[in-house]
């Protein structure tokens, strides 16, 4: 119980002051959304307490800013909408807070509780709608509860692994008469603790330290549970010391710098060479904050379960979820690795060929890159990566959307600072990016943002560049435009037999038109070295630009490529690699050792 | 992997909605359902019995997916015939 009103205006104000005071409270000083008849109220409230209301131009929009304010903050973006269409309109920015465990609460209008299942105006159950993709959701539908359900809600987004949470909020409660008589609970009377992480089991640490002590071929699998526990020093002090190469999965790229030696980069369907290569013939695994996708592993079996895992997570559900560990730890990432640290006995030098032959695999694999690149009639999407990262400070945060351009960039896009990496990982949401960059760019006006899109992402939001005058949100775009569904058409011609169904785009629109439309520079290189150039203006005057760069999509497939329900050494490789086993052999010499033996 | 028949028990606040959250939950796992039974008190706290047959690997899966809901208090798993045995013995 609150020793006052929580926070409250005095009594006689509505409850939305209340609300709208609980959320000063609470730290938050702006919203991202849209206003609609069930929500006005509320945003009546926030503009007299002073919050900041970010107009965005779909709900969608705002849900993804949201999600990506809470990614760079590491606080709940919140966002708000109206009942009916504005609430759904929501669903799949909160569907892919959830996917990628990104701390988020939305707040939703909902009708009078007068009218609650007569099919009213714009009403929309809006709670059954969204229970099985937030991890807590709840309808207000008393004034009293209004106190309690904001925090609640917002607590939860972000404790323990983080994630989306809603409050429905009916509009004769919002615009009730707030009395603060006896007091205001806290919280909904909910379990909290389950989300505080227990300290390492010592017994289960001791037997981890011991795995991985007398492993051959250790590797680190690296989630983004390693961002949200800020353990990128740990994950890296104990790669050294077993000397065990680091591979991450595609969110995972947030939460190690990609120029640490040690670290291979992200393994998967479209993940890097070496990292496919080192995790397949690792023999013992240490995973750190990760559910084990199926597009970071391949397939589960056999080959996994052949391996000693060692399973880190704060979340208990995902141990033993996926793949069976040989060691299951539920705890906080820092801590367990700390431990891992402190009962790791001196590691016996272990033998460094496995990773000189993932450091040859990487040469031969940029060679390739670099002969393959020389053959293209227009852009490599990989080259205009590279060109990017020479003029993009360390410190820029890279924000995707969903396609072709995204696995390049989970390719070749080198994250040199931890928590700079925005990516639509697990509901893989088209449309993610441009209003994603907007929300991290509020979240950080002081770095630059640079957003890599895709023509068939960048459609579904670019709606949302309103935003880029309205609010001075000078984000560096950058468009692969291939006038293709790409990723989706890389599948019909390699399992398909080439027939290429509705993933051909028209050259409509013109994209520097609607820039120009939004007041918004827009150019088209025809050379990498425009491209370092336009970007380079872009950052260093803190100007917006949108960046066409014109890939042809016939030969845009994002290779390597491990096909679905295929294991990591049977990737498709790129042209030239096709000798390369990814299979290590204990007898492996490099090259040059290997002809002078051989003469 | 064993197979069985298992009984989860679960404690839980918000009555209805919360039914709802928790039937999603389930759901999703791979088990036959052969009983639900709900029991509401006045204070929002609902009591829960669910009746599956299936891996108990899944069953366990589910047992901590709902343990995560903050608005489950507690979750138990048992096998039917541990808790048959029981009752023979008292």
């Amino acid at each position: 119980m609150l020793g006052r009103c929580g926070g409250a205006a005095e009594n006689g104000t509505r409850v939305v002051d209340h609300a709208a005071r609980v959320l000063r409270e609470l730290g938050v000083n702006k919203v991202f959304g849209i206003t609609g008849g069930s929500i006005m109220g509320f945003f009546d409230a926030l503009a007299l307490e002073d919050i900041e209301i970010v107009m965005f131009r779909h709900e969608q929009g705002a849900a993804h800013a949201a999600d990506a304010y809470g990614r760079i903050t590491r606080r709940p973006g919140v966002v708000m909408a109206t009942s009916g269409p504005g609430a759904t309109n929501l669903v799949t920015g909160i569907a892919n807070a959830y996917f990628d465990s990104s701390p988020m609460m939305a707040v939703t209008g909902q009708v009078p509780t007068t009218v609650f299942g007569r099919d009213a105006f714009q009403e929309t159950d809006i709670v059954g709608v969204t229970a099985p993709i937030t991890k807590f959701n709840y309808q207000i539908r008393r004034p009293s509860e209004t106190g309690p359900a904001i925090r609640a809600a917002y607590r939860l987004a972000y404790e323990g692994r983080p994630g989306p949470t809603l409050v429905d909020f009916p509009r004769d409660v919002q615009l009730a008469p707030y009395s603060c008589e006896g007091g205001e609970q806290a919280y909904l009377p909910l379990d909290f603790s389950k989300y505080r992480p227990p300290k390492p089991d010592p017994v289960a640490i001791r037997k981890a330290a011991r795995l991985l002590a007398v492993a051959s071929r250790p590797v680190i699998l690296v989630g983004n549970g390693v961002y949200w526990s800020q353990a990128w020093g740990e994950v890296l002090q104990l790669a050294e010391l077993l000397q065990a190469p680091v591979v991450t999965t595609l969110p995972g790229k947030n939460a190690v710098p990609a120029n640490h030696p040690l670290v291979m980069g992200p393994a998967g369907m479209h993940g890097r060479l070496e990292a496919d290569a080192a995790l397949a013939n690792a023999d013992v695994v240490l995973a750190v904050g990760t559910r084990f996708s199926d597009r970071t592993v391949g397939r589960f079996g056999p080959e996994l379960g052949e391996k000693k895992i060692i399973h880190i997570d704060i979340d208990p559900s995902e141990l033993g979820k996926n793949v069976k560990p040989a060691v299951a730890i539920r705890a906080d990432a820092r801590a367990a690795l700390r431990a891992l640290l402190r009962a790791l006995p001196a590691v016996p030098r272990r033998d460094t060929r496995f990773l000189e032959w993932l450091n040859y695999i990487r040469r031969r694999y940029e060679e390739a890159m670099e002969a393959w690149a020389r053959r293209l009639r227009k852009f490599a999407p990989w080259k205009v990566l590279r060109a990017l990262r020479e003029v993009a400070p360390p410190d820029t945060i890279t924000v995707t959307g969903v396609g072709s351009h995204q696995m390049w960039a989970e390719q070749h896009w080198d994250v040199l600072v931890p928590g700079t990496w925005v990516t639509s990982a697990g509901l893989g949401t088209m449309g993610f990016s441009v209003p994603a960059a907007l929300g991290a760019k509020i979240a950080a006006p002081e770095r630059p943002v640079l957003c890599l899109d895709g023509d068939g992402s960048f459609q579904m939001t670019m709606n949302n560049l309103a935003l880029v005058r309205d609010y001075n949100l000078p984000v560096t775009f950058v468009i692969f435009d291939n006038r293709a569904l790409m990723l989706v058409k890389h599948w019909q011609i390699y399992l398909y037999d080439r027939r290429i169904v509705a993933t051909e785009y028209s050259s409509r629109p013109d994209f520097a038109k609607i820039a120009e439309a939004y007041d918004i520079e827009a150019v088209r290189p025809s050379s990498l070295n425009e491209v370092r150039k336009w970007a380079d203006w872009s950052i260093r005057n803190n100007e917006p630009i949108v960046i066409i760069i014109d890939i042809d999509n016939e030969e845009d497939l994002v290779l390597p490529w491990v096909k679905p329900g295929e294991w990591l050494t049977q990737a498709v490789k790129p042209p030239g690699l096709e000798d390369l086993d990814l299979v290590y052999r204990e007898d492996w010499r490099p090259p040059i050792e290997a002809e002078v033996r051989a003469s | 992997m064993s197979s069985g028949s298992y009984v989860l028990e679960i404690e839980a606040w918000n009555g209805m909605d919360a039914v709802m959250r928790i039937t999603n939950m389930a759901r999703r796992a791979k088990l036959a359902f052969n009983e639900m039974r709900v029991v509401f008190n006045g204070e929002r706290l609902i009591h829960v019995e669910l009746r599956v047959e299936g891996e108990e690997f899944e069953a366990r899966w589910l047992a901590a997916k709902l343990d995560r809901m903050p608005e489950v208090y507690s979750v138990t798993m048992r096998r039917e015939e541990d808790i048959l045995e029981e009752k023979l013995v008292a």
